[in-house]
């Protein structure tokens, strides 16, 4: 059938749009991937496995950024993946019918508060809190282990890993939920006839159904965690050092950034820092991808035909 | 075990009362009218307020909201409506991962698009940062309430004459307009808060400033700098805009809420309905 | 009671003066969704004012026929069509064919209401007048006509500005027919148009069909063999996309020649 140009252009308009968000992310990897190519020359001081960064002298060792991002994420997911989940299976079956609404409203909620102000509070409440409180606590209570020693100064890995694990948390269960709520009625049902009590038609049907939907769920919340920038900037004392106990001050790929890229004015220093961006964007996009697929996979039903066969 | 799962969620909730109250507590006592009305007083000095910030931070949404939104609406209507063709899976994949990354990247790339090119910050970099953020939430968004609306709706337009494009914008656009709506007032609350991405592109910037070429201030630039300030009252007012950012984020998902209600008893008593005479 | 008698209505208002209307030909039909077959070249001859009804089970491809004839089956993704279809001597199923023309004088009702949430009662009905370029000013009349005819008019004269979902599920679809109508269509596409609807508002609107066909050629599609028998001039069953039998009414329904036909008028299965 003849287009009419309105029709033409209408369809011009929405597929321009559409490819936009592709382009936009070819155009970030290219930009980024190019403004770091010069770190790769051997004189560049640029060093994944380096462990000194000092700007004067040319020496851009990337390893305390890129160990702090995986250790605050890692422990932050420790104490936020259960926390989440626990909540979303709260909210998406436990809870009494009208509470449930309201929980994950509240979740939401925590979820649309800015970085930012999470870091402010985190500066006046939690950095307090560790310092007076919780490190001499724990200290006290494990008095050889090495995670927990050291100068007890507040701004440190382990404010960090609070915060994250507080921020990250709403995110995983907001996801836990959805895929609570997408496992079919003929699951539960089957469950139910068999006489299984609700608690017990959630743990034998529900959750091993949703189990790869809720594993994409934790996977998001690292995503989140490993590119969180301004709460931890505030609270994680930004120090340069190989981190050997969460009691010290540490540094993120992240907050490196944060901190430095709109100083950066030596050539090598700005290829550095887009090394490090480019670190930080693949180890978020390999967590992310595999988290899309995950969800993706329980929400079409893929996880079904799967444990029909076993 | 239940017993786990309640106290999971208590412990889940726990920091929202927490943050909540703190900020509601020290922000509210910090407002002031010259917190609305002046910039900035240099730091030491007591007075002065966030003016500049909050101008800012309206100019920098406003300018993400012109790239994001025709951009952003217009991929939404074409993954609900070609939702099977390869360059809709592509995209719809790579919007997710999109909306997974870092912010602070979006920064970058402002930075390497218009900051180095330029020679200098600029509010428009910022908001470019900005509205590429806005991008996948709204696509996203978009096409989960175009899918709502109903196929028969969409037919029923065609089989009276309707062009594709008349029947797309006019009846179907129209029809899921306030779920649409809600999606943009919460992309917008995302982006209102964001810091990472204005860091080196909108800069922050103490005078009052709308120029579009030039570094511009931010409430969540504000907050920041101020956050880890010696002073006591650039202290409280960074709490004064911490409450601020939180009444205008609390604000936007509550009409989103009341759109999204409105929009439900449209529904209800939509097409489906069948009843007596 | 015989259809005449019982439609016969008295000094009826909703009368709109006879008109020729264009046969419509279908020839080798087929269709089908990706690897789905739906017609399987089907043909079907619908005179010049006359009810044809397409009756069969589900599944056997008369709503897509419909689809087919104003050209809605090929916005399904993956849809192919094969085949022709000729309104008035005219191929209407050939690239060339300016779909938007034909779909305005080929009117369509769907098995649910679907009036346009965001238009009121009113613009509803001149929806398909506006799209067609007429300035809002000048559709009122054809607007209050359309109405009448479907004997809408003094239920929601009041209300014209109103919102169309505030009406029952029998007003919407009269609504939805007095949408189809206003652009004074020709052939008019019937889906099922009453089964969603209680046994009063169907009556209305087989009432209506029936007085309609003096101005345009109707197909029916329906479900309900009742309706078929009672207002239909000719009935065609379709079986696996193809037609089985097709003949006046009366005679498929009470001596079916095919044993299929038979099974399925005398509820045996389907």
């Amino acid at each position: 059938m003849p287009e009419t140009p309105a029709d033409r252009a209408y369809r011009g308009y929405t597929t321009l749009s559409a490819i936009a968000i592709p382009a936009l992310v070819c155009v970030l990897a290219v930009l980024i991937a190019r403004a770091a190519l010069p770190a790769l020359a051997a004189d560049s001081g640029v060093s994944v496995i380096g462990r000194t960064w000092d700007v004067g002298r040319g020496q851009f060792g990337l390893l305390p950024a890129l160990v702090g991002t995986l250790t605050t994420s890692f422990f932050a997911l420790c104490i936020a993946a259960p926390l989440g989940l626990g909540a979303a299976v709260v909210a998406a079956e436990l809870a009494p019918r009208p509470l449930r609404a309201p929980l994950a409203f509240l979740l939401d909620l925590l979820a649309a508060i800015p970085s930012v102000v999470y870091g402010l509070w985190a500066l006046a409440v939690v950095v307090p809190l560790l310092r007076t409180r919780v490190m001499p606590a724990l200290a006290d209570a494990f008095p050889n282990a090495a995670l927990v020693a050291g100068p007890q100064y507040g701004p440190s890995m382990l404010a960090a890993v609070l915060v994250l694990a507080i921020m990250i948390l709403p995110y995983i269960s907001a996801v836990a939920r959805e895929v609570l709520l997408a496992v079919p009625r003929t699951q539960r049902d089957a469950a139910l006839a068999l006489g299984a009590t609700r608690w017990e038609m959630i743990r034998d049907a529900v959750l091993p159904y949703a189990r790869t939907g809720l594993i994409g769920g934790v996977m998001l919340g690292l995503g989140r965690a490993l590119g969180e920038t301004m709460a931890v900037t505030m609270v994680i004392g930004n120090r340069h050092t190989l981190p050997t106990s969460l009691f010290e001050p540490g540094y993120t790929l992240s907050s490196l950034l944060a901190n430095e890229f709109g100083e950066a004015s030596a050539e090598g220093h700005v290829s550095a820092l887009m090394a490090a961006a480019c670190l930080l964007l693949g180890v978020t996009l390999l967590v992310n991808g595999l988290a899309q697929w995950l969800v993706w996979r329980t929400q079409h039903g893929r996880i079904g035909d799967h444990r029909g066969a076993d | 075990m239940q017993g786990l799962l309640w106290t999971a969620a208590v412990l889940a909730v726990l920091p929202l009362v927490a943050i909540v109250t703190h900020i509601v507590g020290s922000g509210f006592a910090a407002l002031s009218t010259s917190l609305f009305f002046k910039s900035p007083a240099p730091a030491g000095v007591s007075g002065g307020g966030m003016a500049n910030g909050i101008a800012g931070t309206l100019l920098l949404v406003a300018m993400a909201s012109v790239i994001g939104l025709p951009l952003g609406i217009g991929a939404g209507l074409f993954l609900a409506e070609r939702a099977g063709t390869r360059l809709a899976r592509i995209t719809r994949f790579v919007a997710d991962v999109l909306s997974g990354l870092p912010s602070i990247v979006l920064g970058i790339v402002a930075w390497e698009l218009i900051v180095r090119p330029s020679g200098q910050f600029s509010a428009i970099a910022g908001g470019v940062a900005l509205g590429a953020l806005m991008l996948p939430l709204v696509a996203r968004a978009t096409e989960e309430m175009v899918r709502l609306v109903p196929n028969a709706l969409r037919e029923s337009a065609l089989a009276l004459g309707y062009s594709q494009w008349r029947t797309s914008l006019t009846v179907v656009l129209r029809t899921a307009l306030p779920g649409v709506l809600t999606a943009v007032l919460v992309a917008l609350a995302r982006v209102a808060g964001e810091t990472a991405p204005l860091l080196f592109t909108a800069l922050g910037n103490a005078y009052w400033s709308l120029n579009p070429t030039e570094p511009i201030a931010a409430l969540p630039l504000q907050i920041f700098s101020y956050a880890q300030s010696p002073y006591d009252d650039q202290r409280a007012q960074a709490w004064a805009g911490a409450f601020l950012l939180l009444v205008l984020i609390a604000g936007l998902s509550l009409i989103a809420r009341l759109v999204v209600r409105a929009r439900q008893r449209l529904l209800r008593a939509g097409p489906s309905r069948t009843d007596a005479p | 009671m015989t259809a005449s008698s019982r439609f016969a209505v008295p000094g009826s208002t909703l009368g709109s003066p006879p008109r020729p209307a264009p046969s419509v030909q279908v020839d080798e039909l087929s269709a089908s969704y990706g690897a789905r077959r739906a017609l399987n070249a089907l043909s079907l001859h619908a005179s010049g004012n006359t009810v044809t009804a397409v009756i069969g089970p589900s599944g056997c491809g008369k709503s897509t026929l419909l689809r087919c004839i104003n050209r809605l089956h090929e916005l399904t993704p993956g849809a192919r069509i094969q085949g022709r279809i000729v309104i008035d001597g005219d191929a209407v199923s050939t690239a060339s064919t300016d779909v938007i023309a034909l779909r305005r004088r080929v009117g369509m009702v769907f098995q649910r209401p679907t009036p346009f949430p965001t238009l009121s009662i009113a613009e509803n009905v001149g929806a398909g007048l506006r799209a067609a370029g007429m300035p809002r000013a000048e559709t009122a009349d054809r607007v209050e006509a359309a109405l009448r005819r479907t004997g809408l008019w003094p239920e929601i004269e009041d209300r014209l500005s109103g919102s169309a979902l505030a009406l029952s599920g029998g007003q919407q679809q009269r609504l939805c027919v007095a949408r189809a109508l206003a652009t004074s269509p020709d052939v008019l596409l019937l889906d099922e148009p009453t089964a969603s609807l209680d046994p009063v508002s169907t009556q209305r609107i087989e009432e209506l069909m029936y007085e309609l066909r003096g101005s345009m050629t109707i197909i029916l599609v329906t479900h309900n063999l009742q309706q078929a028998a009672r207002v239909a001039d000719r009935t065609a069953f379709v079986l696996d996309g193809c037609v089985v039998e097709h003949d006046v009414s009366r005679a498929l329904f009470t001596t079916p020649r095919d044993p299929r036909t038979e099974a399925y008028v005398t509820g045996r299965f389907g």
